[in-house]
């Protein structure tokens, strides 16, 4: 087959690559400098309750869930369901926010 | 007697017709031979199968004399008469008297009459006698038999079986109690009683990963949740059911259900 300039076009076959990751260095090389900037969201929970299913399909407006903590507890900050640090409930503004209390510190 | 197909296991009354007289056979048998340090053994045998086996009901039909054939004859006897008869084959008298083979059919036959007429609404006792000579066997073994066939043996050399005729098997007898299936409820009630988490997600913020790992006590991270807005009631931490209003109730963290989101 010849393309439009005249020049030859060929199918490429690709050859088989070995996953051969012993021998490889490190390409960060333990830099993390370049996830940095990488955004990760976080979630805040106040605490949680347990309900039947026939209490939550029969859940009316105005009702009052009781939750696991006391109003003194720190919140939890969690991510993907993890929780990663701890604090107390403060305003930002006009905006909710967390002051931490408490973070792993390794 | 009216001769209809052989329909074993053809209807409930039927098989617990044969549930019943099993137990029973397994009861009395048991009961009998306790003093002789015997194992019963009952099992049900298909005349189609007796016949394959040959050397039983070739037995019972080529043998002069069976060592005892037992009917029962009460006052009840026009409504049950040739539905139960016991057999029993000593192949060596030795072993088993014929008077204590005659006590035991007579007993078996007398317990499963009884318990047959009480479970058809038939009040009295069932008396048994013992026939001599041999019995109307002539068809058992044929195919097409209408008859069944419950062995029971009481040694190795000592077999009772005891007929069951074409009325026994209709005749309607109530199953066991722990045979009574539990009526089937909606699926939709079913879980019903099932827990369920709910997690109150007061808002999200956004951190870098820099941020994250220098994360230290005293930083604030902000939310994108106004004061004003409602907050999120999520299912198992993820479905969002409603919202809600944060608050206390006696010291203790709560959430008012606010509008469906």
């Amino acid at each position: 087959m010849i393309s439009e300039n005249g020049k030859p076009v060929q199918r490429i076959k690709l050859g088989e690559l070995e996953n051969d990751v012993e021998v490889g260095r490190r390409v960060l090389d333990g830099n993390i400098d370049v996830i940095r900037n990488v955004k990760v969201r976080v979630t805040v929970s106040a605490g949680r309750c347990e309900l039947a299913v026939k209490d939550l399909l029969d859940l009316r407006e105005n009702a009052v869930l009781t939750l696991d903590k006391t109003t003194r507890d720190p919140v939890d900050v969690l991510i993907d369901g993890k929780v990663v640090a701890r604090g107390s409930l403060v305003a930002v503004g006009d905006h909710f926010g967390v002051r931490i209390t408490e973070v792993h510190t390794s | 007697m009216i001769h209809r197909p052989y329909r074993l296991f053809g209807t409930t009354e039927q098989r617990n017709t044969i549930r019943l007289v099993s137990k029973e056979l397994a009861e009395w048998t048991s009961e009998w031979m306790a003093t002789g340090n015997l194992a019963p053994n009952v099992e049900v045998i298909p005349l189609t199968e007796i016949a394959q086996d040959g050397m039983h009901w070739q037995l019972a039909g080529a043998h002069a004399e069976p060592s005892v054939a037992v009917g029962y004859n009460s006052a009840w006897q026009r409504q049950f008469l040739g539905l139960l008869l016991g057999h029993v084959l000593e192949t060596q008298p030795d072993t088993l008297s014929d008077r204590i083979a005659d006590a035991l059919a007579l007993k078996v036959v007398c317990a499963l009459a009884e318990r047959l007429l009480t479970a058809s609404g038939l009040s009295g006792a069932a008396n048994a006698n013992i026939w001599s000579g041999v019995p109307p066997l002539n068809d058992i073994g044929q195919a097409g038999s209408p008859y069944l066939a419950l062995r029971c043996a009481l040694s190795p050399e000592t077999v009772l079986d005891v007929l069951l005729y074409p009325e026994m098997l209709d005749a309607w007898v109530e199953g066991p109690k722990d045979s009574v299936r539990e009526s089937i409820q909606p699926v939709s009630q079913a879980f019903d009683n099932e827990r369920v988490n709910l997690e109150i997600i007061i808002g999200e913020g956004e951190l870098t990963i820099e941020e994250l790992g220098t994360l230290a006590t005293g930083d604030v991270i902000p939310l994108d949740r106004k004061l004003s807005q409602e907050i999120s009631i999520r299912l198992n931490g993820h479905t969002s059911v409603c919202g809600g209003f944060l608050g206390g109730v006696h010291g203790r963290m709560a959430v008012q259900v606010a509008t469906k989101r």
